[in-house]
């Protein structure tokens, strides 16, 4: 995956953002749409992929895409997706209902039902760039371009994929619009925490895929709301992914200010909960611990809802400096960014309801 | 020359012995929070008494009496029960390709974990449900297998059947399975001591060392066990009550073993070699040095594991990194491989 960099931990951190403008450009340049001709992109695998003109059947096997197809509107051009988001995503049930009527066409080990895709004839693919084999597997099989794309836990990826499926599937404007919503609601809290120094910032410990000691190298919501990730420096644990085993010893190390729990699944299927880590004796000497400061955040979510991923950010801004957004109605303002994206209402109090969430409304 | 060399192998036996307790000593002070050898002995003096270092910081206490001590211990404890498992089951099946896991012990520990984690969550211990299992799994080969006339070609080859068939139940879970449960399958899946507790140590190291205990006393007889039926017989050993005593010690410490840190491969296979080709084949022997080298390779690998690396690694690519080295070595040194 190209967000990963092999020269040391220092450059690990540093260059990712550095990385990510540099394809991002080059997705631009060569990604160029005009209307009625072919295009050409590079995925986040580095694969030249040529576009039809026309893309008007479309197979996500990558939820995060589904997600912004129907955000765009593109919805009703979904021919077929993924196992996760058909059976297990409780949110785009809400989203999108007519969702889980829509063939499955991958399963939870990653294989592809790949004559179930010659009948459902897409004219694109996407995919996620972790499944390394997947996209070249399908498209020199069946010779259907396919793509694969991913934020990664950056919201430069996230603008640049909501922006490129925007110009392959016609809907252009609307990714603008929705890309700028979102850069003004970071713009808004960034202006709103101002410049903060590095003591400024509560370091943040993340414990998410359902372990205590598996962490992101990279999420860019916490350093949007003014906190600061300790996994930062640190080289995933498998190329193509950005997440890492630490030791449990290392937390005590970091000695965290604030852990944040992944909280995207519901309550019962948590392996890792607050209270869990808050009666944790091994952590007893924690800042986090002994402040009481162990809270759940939303996390990836098979990558990102990108409306969720705004309200997390706006939610981890008030837990960093309520003293700054203190008065921020998280809800309403959840339920807003919910309607931009989705067109729906309510989204968001009922998100909180699934998943327990209350002390995000308080 | 021969007494020279009895005099050598007593000694490097000796040494063998005595290195889990160094290692032990040493293991402790690794890690990636850095204490000094003077803070760490401060730090156990405060233990003792807390009157006499009231200046040592609870991060101490709580890294080396909460996370270290109970780690190393673990990693001992698994270390030594994987390895006699797999000597003690090498000796009575005859067969020097023989692994701690080759009654379906690992299957089943898998499925069972797999299980309780989809349908029981977090509220239950995986652990417990991967012992059931793993003892399930054994139980099944052993009722298949009973009847049989060649009774172990029937034992080996039912334990690879209900291998097969528990993976298949395994994949049937993953199918139905949340990702999200998933997630917590493949990091148990992946075998670590990462998350080690009292807890776990309270669960596991009595059943491992009752398993111990047996196989260590049965010892003698392993030897016995190792020549054909007839000829046990002939010498007073009621072979299949001592054969199901051994199959039972071995399932009940790889069982508990597996449960607790997950699936270890490897070690029940490569040391009983290593100390077959350094002191002989006598079980006698084989036994005790099996657990004692069992142990030291597995705190070695998670010593490289906590020391160097930044990130927790599996623990089961280095123990087989540690020991095949030596494997190799010894068998181009020794050129002979144990039957």
């Amino acid at each position: 995956m190209i967000l990963n960099h092999p020269s040391g931990r220092q450059a690990a951190s540093c260059c990712w953002p550095s990385v990510l403008i540099f394809f991002s450009a080059l997705i631009l340049l060569l990604g160029a749409p005009l209307a009625g001709q072919s295009q050409t992109i590079k995925d986040n695998l580095r694969r030249t992929v040529a576009i039809p003109p026309r893309v008007e059947r479309i197979l996500s096997l990558q939820p995060e895409i589904t997600r912004i197809l129907v955000a765009l509107g593109a919805a009703d051009r979904l021919v077929g997706v993924d196992y996760f988001i058909s059976r297990d995503d409780h949110l785009f049930k809400i989203l999108f209902p007519g969702g889980t009527r829509l063939p499955v066409v991958s399963m939870p080990d990653e294989s592809v039902n790949k004559e179930l895709i010659v009948r459902l004839d897409p004219d694109i693919i996407f995919t996620s760039p972790t499944e390394l084999q997947v996209p070249d597997s399908i498209q020199r099989s069946l010779g259907i371009p396919v793509v694969a794309l991913a934020s990664m836990g950056s919201f430069e990826g996230l603008l640049e994929e909501i922006e490129l499926v925007g110009a392959l599937t016609g809907f252009k404007e609307r990714a603008s619009e929705l890309g700028r919503y979102f850069q003004e609601k970071i713009r808004s809290i960034t202006e709103s925490t101002g410049p903060l120094a590095l003591e400024d910032r509560p370091r943040t410990y993340l414990a998410f895929w359902s372990s205590l000691v598996r962490t992101p190298v990279f999420y860019e919501p916490v350093q949007a709301a003014g906190g600061r990730n300790i996994a930062d420096n640190l080289l995933p644990s498998r190329l193509g992914t950005i997440g890492t085993v630490i030791t449990l010893e290392q937390i005590l190390k970091w000695d965290p200010d604030v852990i944040l729990i992944q909280g995207s699944f519901l309550p019962r299927e948590r392996q890792v909960t607050v209270e869990g880590v808050l009666e944790d004796k091994r952590l007893g000497s924690v800042k986090a611990i002994k402040q009481r400061r162990v809270h759940y955040t939303l996390g990836f979510w098979y990558w990102w809802d990108p409306a969720g991923v705004l309200v997390e950010t706006l939610y981890l801004a008030r837990l960093f400096h309520p003293e700054k957004f203190g008065r921020l109605d998280l809800e309403k303002e959840g339920n807003a960014v919910y309607k931009m994206f989705y067109g729906k209402t309510d989204v968001f109090t009922d998100l909180i309801k699934s998943l327990d969430f209350h002390e995000w409304t308080k | 020359m021969s007494g020279q060399n009895n005099r050598r192998a007593k000694g490097l036996a000796v040494f063998f012995l005595i290195l889990p307790l160094v290692l032990f000593l040493i293991s402790l002070s690794i890690g990636s929070y850095g204490i000094s050898p003077r803070g760490l002995f401060k730090t156990v003096l405060s233990v003792v008494s807390p009157a006499l270092h009231p200046d040592v910081p609870a991060a101490y206490r709580d890294i080396l009496l909460r996370i270290r001590l109970p780690r190393v211990l673990l990693a001992m404890a698994v270390g030594a029960a994987l390895s006699v498992s797999g000597a003690s089951l090498q000796a009575l099946f005859k067969n020097p390709l023989v692994n701690e896991y080759i009654l379906g012990i690992s299957s089943g520990a898998a499925f069972g974990a797999a299980l309780s984690l989809v349908f029981l969550g977090r509220a239950f211990p995986p652990q417990v449900g991967g012992f059931v299992f793993a003892v399930v799994a054994v139980g099944a080969v052993l009722l298949i297998s009973g009847k049989a006339e060649s009774h172990f070609i029937s034992l080996l080859l039912t334990g690879i059947i209900i291998t097969a068939f528990f993976s298949a139940l395994l994949s049937l879970v993953e199918f139905f399975a949340s990702p999200y449960v998933l997630q917590a399958l493949f990091f148990w899946l992946m075998g670590s001591l990462s998350l080690a507790s009292w807890k776990d140590l309270y669960i596991s190291l009595p059943l491992i060392a009752v398993g111990l205990v047996i196989l260590y006393l049965l010892r003698w007889r392993l030897n016995v066990l190792s020549m054909s039926d007839e000829e046990a017989r002939s010498l007073g050993v009621n072979v299949r009550r001592e054969k199901m005593l051994v199959i039972a010690a071995t399932t009940l410490i790889t069982a508990a073993a597996t449960a607790i840190v997950g699936i270890i491969g490897w070690l029940g296979f490569i040391v009983p070699h290593l100390v077959r080709m350094m002191f002989g084949a006598d079980n006698r022997r084989v036994v005790p040095l099996s657990a004692a080298m069992g142990a030291s390779i597995m705190m070695i690998a998670d010593d490289i594991i906590r020391g160097l690396s930044s990130f927790e690694i599996p623990i089961g690519i280095f123990t087989s990194l540690v020991g095949i080295p030596i494997f190799l070595v010894l068998l181009k040194k020794t050129r002979k491989v144990w039957l």
